[in-house]
């Protein structure tokens, strides 16, 4: 009886699970994905930024917040092949800004050491929080699939 | 089931850690490098403060000055800091005092001495330290970023 009422189970979540993975063009992982491809980047500018504290000249950079997109709505084309039009943008390129404090150094250099390490840490979080995330949706698929 | 799903994560998160996080670390790296450079010719400057020519009139030691630069690493093609040049302050001038028994003394009796001011190397000492230290806690979030990926095939 109870082997009975796991499968069911199982059966109940992978009807709510794989639509969101199959259907939707597993947007949950990809949008997660593409998060943690910004946080990735994000953290490479800011050790830029932090390595270039003393350069004479150097102008602090950032990386522009992740914009929503709204998604599309009605069936969408799947995108199989990186060579499809589908209505991902391909790649993961995220504009770079300057992020310079208006106290300019004598030397042409505007990094702010403290900012940096403050925009570290908040980058650090927002990279723990969406791989437990990315976790828990993945001991759900393996509810889903019978194995636990 | 289980080579399926590990197959599905590492499709989904492999591609994306590994090349910007070790930019990023790379970076660092670079950063603590030229900040150790940086300190080895603060060091050179402080050890030689006292140093003066062994011949009447000659030089005393001129203060070294480091400057850093951004430049392509060959291996991966990133604009990281670099040590541009290592040069010689030709700006502040030398002190002098009067100490007619030197050797180096010239005929007015006065021995020049290093334009090396203690405290100009103090500060830049603790401002290299600063640095250093901030490096040293970018590369720590990067490799803890890292594992934690890794963590995710489990």
């Amino acid at each position: 009886m109870q082997k009975i009422m796991k499968k069911l189970a199982a059966f109940i979540i992978s009807i709510f699970v794989f639509p969101a993975l199959s259907c939707a063009e597993d947007s949950v992982f990809t949008d997660m994905k593409k998060h943690l491809s910004y946080l990735n980047q994000r953290q490479a500018l800011i050790s830029k930024n932090i390595a270039n504290a003393d350069t004479p000249g150097y102008k602090t950079l950032d990386l522009a917040p992740i914009k929503s997109q709204k998604s599309p709505r009605g069936i969408s084309l799947a995108g199989t092949s990186p060579m499809h039009i589908t209505h991902h943008k391909a790649g993961n390129n995220f504009q770079t800004v300057r992020d310079g404090s208006p106290d300019t150094a004598i030397n042409g250099n505007d990094v702010v050491l403290e900012e940096e390490m403050v925009k570290m840490s908040q980058t650090d979080m927002e990279y723990q929080k969406t791989l437990s995330l990315m976790r828990q949706m993945t001991s759900l698929v393996k509810v889903a699939i019978g194995d636990q | 089931m289980r080579i399926i799903l590990s197959l599905l994560l590492i499709i989904s998160s492999s591609p994306v850690s590994a090349r910007n996080l070790s930019e990023a670390i790379e970076q660092s790296a670079a950063g603590m490098k030229t900040q150790s450079a940086r300190m080895k010719v603060i060091a050179q400057n402080i050890a030689n403060s006292g140093s003066t020519g062994t011949t009447p009139g000659a030089e005393p030691y001129r203060r070294k000055i480091i400057t850093l630069k951004q430049k392509v690493d060959p291996e991966t093609g990133n604009m990281v800091v670099k040590v541009d040049r290592i040069g010689r302050d030709y700006r502040t001038p030398f002190s002098a005092k009067y100490d007619p028994n030197h050797p180096a003394a010239d005929n007015n009796g006065y021995v020049l001495l290093p334009n090396v001011s203690s405290t100009t190397e103090k500060l830049d000492m603790k401002e290299s330290e600063r640095s250093y230290e901030a490096n040293l806690g970018a590369i720590g979030t990067s490799k803890r970023m890292y594992m934690n990926t890794l963590d995710l095939l489990r």
